[in-house]
């Protein structure tokens, strides 16, 4: 099995994105300055192969989502208040996807419940070893950054 | 009998995506209610007879799958229809599950008419006053 994992998790998000949320991702253009990540999802595989999945984002990209997947204006209280279970859902769906796509059907894996964590400000995270990530930006200049880490 | 529905999801924002999905595929649909994993699935199946269960798998405390064995093992509840919505990939957990007589399988994410697919034969006709055609236009 090649070690690449990027290119499959990046057409998974993308499309899982679009189908779930209606929301449209694409590379940040050269020299363009993003915004901070504040919020960290991780959610673990394991069974025939291990392996985490993470997602750092900010607040705004939360909300956009649990808007979207809630049918309510971002705005709404309801989008604010499901805004970290949004993104646990869809951390889920993308594992869920991206070990089946990795994997295939005949291997037995469990999912952990996604948990999410507040980045402090100014906070480094190191690159594990074999960590392979790639930076989105959604609609209205959001930047989203997914790391696959094979165990 | 009614068509009350339970969906089980420990995730709030699935648990309301699907209700409003279920609410617009035109199906006669009677209360919908929610659990957050299987034990209070359980719990609301011994206060309200449910039509159909619709069971996300992975979800803390009792999982869809020990929910359906549960079910089965139930005298009221094992003939109950039970729909799997969820991320589950695996050929050998789906044949765990249609062991268990689970009536259909749902993967996320999913389009509602894949939820109708699977719910339309266990619930009924489809309501004629409510156009699935035209409330996934105004939805999408």
């Amino acid at each position: 099995m090649s070690r690449t994992t990027l290119p499959k998790l990046q057409t998974i998000f993308s499309d899982i994105l679009s189908d779930m949320a209606f929301i449209f991702v694409a590379d940040p253009d050269d020299g363009v300055s993003l915004g901070e990540y504040t919020l960290q999802v991780r959610v673990s595989y394991k069974g025939p192969q291990n392996g985490i999945l993470q997602l750092r984002c900010d607040g705004r990209f939360a909300a956009v989502v649990a808007a979207n997947l809630l049918g309510v204006d971002e705005e709404d209280s309801a989008a604010e208040q499901g805004r970290l279970d949004a993104l646990k859902e869809l951390m889920n769906v993308v594992c869920g996807n991206l070990v089946t796509e990795l994997y295939g059907t005949e291997g037995l894996f469990e999912l952990t419940i996604p948990e999410v964590t507040a980045i402090l400000p100014g906070e480094e995270q190191e690159r594990a070893e074999g960590a392979e990530a790639h930076v989105f930006v959604a609609e209205g200049g959001l930047p989203v950054e997914l790391t696959h880490i094979p165990a | 009998m009614s068509n009350d529905i339970l969906i089980v999801d420990d995730s709030a924002t699935i648990r309301a995506m699907i209700k409003r999905t279920v609410a617009m595929i035109g199906l006669e649909v009677g209360e919908v209610y929610e659990a957050g994993n299987g034990m209070e699935a359980l719990a609301q199946m011994a206060d309200h007879p449910m039509a159909a269960v619709l069971a996300d798998i992975n979800m803390p405390v009792m999982n869809g799958v020990q929910l359906v064995r549960a079910m089965r093992r139930h005298e009221t509840l094992k003939e109950i229809p039970v729909v799997i919505v969820s991320t589950e990939g695996s050929q050998q957990r789906i044949d765990e599950l249609e062991g268990h007589g689970i009536v259909g399988y749902v993967r996320k994410p999913f389009h509602p008419e894949q939820l109708r697919e699977v719910l339309e034969p266990v619930l009924g006709c489809g309501n004629e006053q409510n156009d699935f055609a035209q409330a996934a236009d105004d939805l999408f």
